[in-house]
């Protein structure tokens, strides 16, 4: 076994905590001691039972999944693999049972091929069949879906099940796609990281600034000022981080640290809407109740779903090596 | 051009233990790959170990919707009817079983839901909404209904009186109705019995019924279970049984 595949399914039990994870790390932590202390050292009277009881849940729900997301990327490849690949199922059990899509068993065992196939294609570092299994993906449900012989509601199904994948499979995959460059477990901590902070921030600019409203038919809470404020914090948070993690390559300029961050930051929100979209159509309030004070898991990680590939291609295509397109190393095939 | 109508998972909004006891579960992917193997098995160890003897196939539509009646003294018993079904009915076929026996507990709630993807509800009267619940899937899911109307398991062997729940399910609906009448299974595993015992059981489904005529009434409800109970008790044994032993 090779010092870079060890490496990479190692994580820092191998290759060491570098001095921005670990930083990152030290603000998760004293992040949510300061909310905890705060949440659970609210005035009785001065707020509501309700909402005190809400946020108390919701820090509960953080205390469990945040260790677990950090771990999943400080375990190295295997263990993000296997953090993606629960986002992805029950992701999905999430969609398709909202949808009416789970009837049609051919496409979801289709889709859970997939996300077997893109985990491969990311930990193999074979980024051609990575790409490839998208458009293969949708010949086979535009095909499978055949075997039900009902036509009735087959542009439906098909139409479903594409956007499940590309949206649920191909999306969260990225993250995995991501290990193959050295310096992913910073990455991956911000990326994660910063899908918290531009949540948090849009909530807290929202009720400091209000306000009109962003999309008031598609999600009644935001509003611009919220947006707006928090996509010039995270994308400053984004272009920091970055910053630090790629000095010295071609990433690291002023002007582009920028547009990354405004891009991680922009698709979070976009992907937040596409989300809240989905749910007004089908007419739920939330994809499920797996996490409580959340909602689904398709709640907690609407913001990932874009932005993962959106910094993947915007790395690659400044960093190309860095990330490792150009590179062969195979983990199960030599 | 028309919307999308989106038909969500009827228990969405349903989680853990309340969404398994529920008459409106669904199942998904692991539900039907548990569902296919365990029938697949059983199959297997009817044929094998009770010599199992079908009749009547023939009566069987070969779609939902559907309800199959039958006389109750084993936990044999649904899984007989569901394994002897045709591919396309097995796949759709559910027991309506006690909430109170097989849905106490979250092991075998998920037991009963994953192998026979058992239907609960509750005993005595107290189930009426329920009772609407299974009427409704059976009107848009096509799905095949397995009913024991005696409530549970004879103890003795011998049919006992059909409770009149079952007429609430069918009177006045176009479902058709199969009546089936199980021989041997109360031989073969006794309530109280831990391990079944290798004696040869058999099964006889009869001509379907329907009670599309017939008035949703308590009064309704009670004809229909009692043309039931006489038509389950009319059929004879499939042929493998000595018939004195017959109704053991």
């Amino acid at each position: 076994m090779s010092d870079e595949i060890r490496n990479r399914f190692m994580g820092v039990f191998a290759g060491g905590l570098d001095p921005v994870s670990r930083d990152l790390l030290i603000a998760i932590g004293v992040a949510m001691l300061i909310a905890g202390a705060v949440i659970f050292a609210l005035p009785a009277g001065r707020v509501p039972d309700g909402m005190r009881r809400e946020l108390r849940r919701r820090w509960g729900t953080w205390a469990v999944i945040a260790p677990l997301s950090v771990a999943g990327v400080l375990a190295g490849a295997g263990a993000t693999a296997l953090l993606v690949l629960s986002i992805s199922l029950l992701g999905y059990r999430e969609f398709a049972r909202g949808t009416g899509l789970f009837r049609d068993r051919v496409i979801s065992v289709i889709f859970i091929v997939s996300v077997f196939a893109l985990l491969f294609g990311a930990i193999d570092n074979r980024f051609s069949q990575f790409t490839a299994v998208a458009p293969i993906a949708t010949v086979l449900i535009v095909v499978g879906r055949l075997v039900r012989d009902e036509p009735e509601g087959y542009l439906q199904s098909v139409s479903l099940g594409v956007v499940a994948v590309l949206m649920l499979a191909v999306g969260p995959a990225y993250l995995v796609m991501f290990t193959i460059d050295e310096r992913s477990i910073p990455v991956l901590l911000s990326i994660f990281t910063a899908a918290a902070v531009g949540d948090v921030s849009a909530f807290l600019f929202g009720k400091l600034i209000g306000g009109p409203k962003l999309a008031p038919r598609t999600s009644p809470g935001k509003t611009i000022s919220g947006a707006i404020g928090s996509l010039i914090v995270t994308a400053l948070f984004i272009a920091f981080l970055f910053g630090r993690i790629y000095e010295g390559t071609a990433l690291a300029s002023p002007g582009r640290l920028a547009i990354l961050g405004v891009l991680i930051a922009a698709c979070g929100q976009l992907g937040d809407l596409v989300l809240s979209s989905i749910k007004r159509d089908l007419g739920i309030k939330d994809f499920g109740a797996s996490l409580p004070g959340h909602g689904g898991v398709l709640d907690r990680v609407d913001s990932l779903l874009l932005s993962a590939p959106a910094a993947f291609y915007f790395i690659a295509y400044f960093n190309g090596i860095g990330i490792g397109i150009g590179s062969t190393t195979r983990v199960f095939t030599g | 051009m028309q919307k999308w109508t989106y038909k969500a998972a009827r228990d969405l909004d349903l989680h853990g233990m309340q969404r398994l006891s529920s008459p409106l579960r669904e199942r998904g992917l692991i539900g039907a790959a548990g569902h296919w193997a365990f029938l697949s098995l059983a199959r297997g160890y009817l044929a094998a170990y009770h010599h199992v003897r079908i009749a009547g196939r023939e009566n069987l539509p070969s779609r939902g919707p559907l309800v199959i009646v039958a006389n109750h003294s084993s936990h044999l018993d649904a899984v007989m009817i569901l394994a002897a079904l045709p591919r396309s009915l097995r796949a759709v076929a559910r027991p309506v079983s006690a909430a109170d026996t097989f849905f106490r507990s979250l092991p075998r709630a998920g037991l009963a839901s994953v192998f026979i993807d058992a239907l609960a509800i509750r005993r005595g009267g107290a189930g009426r909404q329920q009772l609407a619940q299974l009427r409704g899937r059976l009107a848009d899911d096509a799905c095949c209904l397995v009913v024991f109307p005696e409530g549970t398991r004879s103890r003795t062997g011998e049919p006992c009186r059909f409770r009149h729940g079952v007429g609430a399910i069918l009177a006045g609906s176009p479902v058709p109705v199969v009546p089936c009448r199980i021989y041997g299974a109360h031989g073969a595993l006794p309530p109280g019995a831990r391990w079944p015992r290798p004696r040869r059981v058999g099964l006889r489904f009869g001509d379907p019924l329907c009670f599309e005529s017939e008035a949703n009434s308590r009064d309704g409800w009670r004809r229909v279970a009692e043309a039931l109970e006489a038509s389950v008790l009319g059929l004879g044994c499939p042929g493998n049984l000595k018939t004195s032993s017959s109704s053991d």
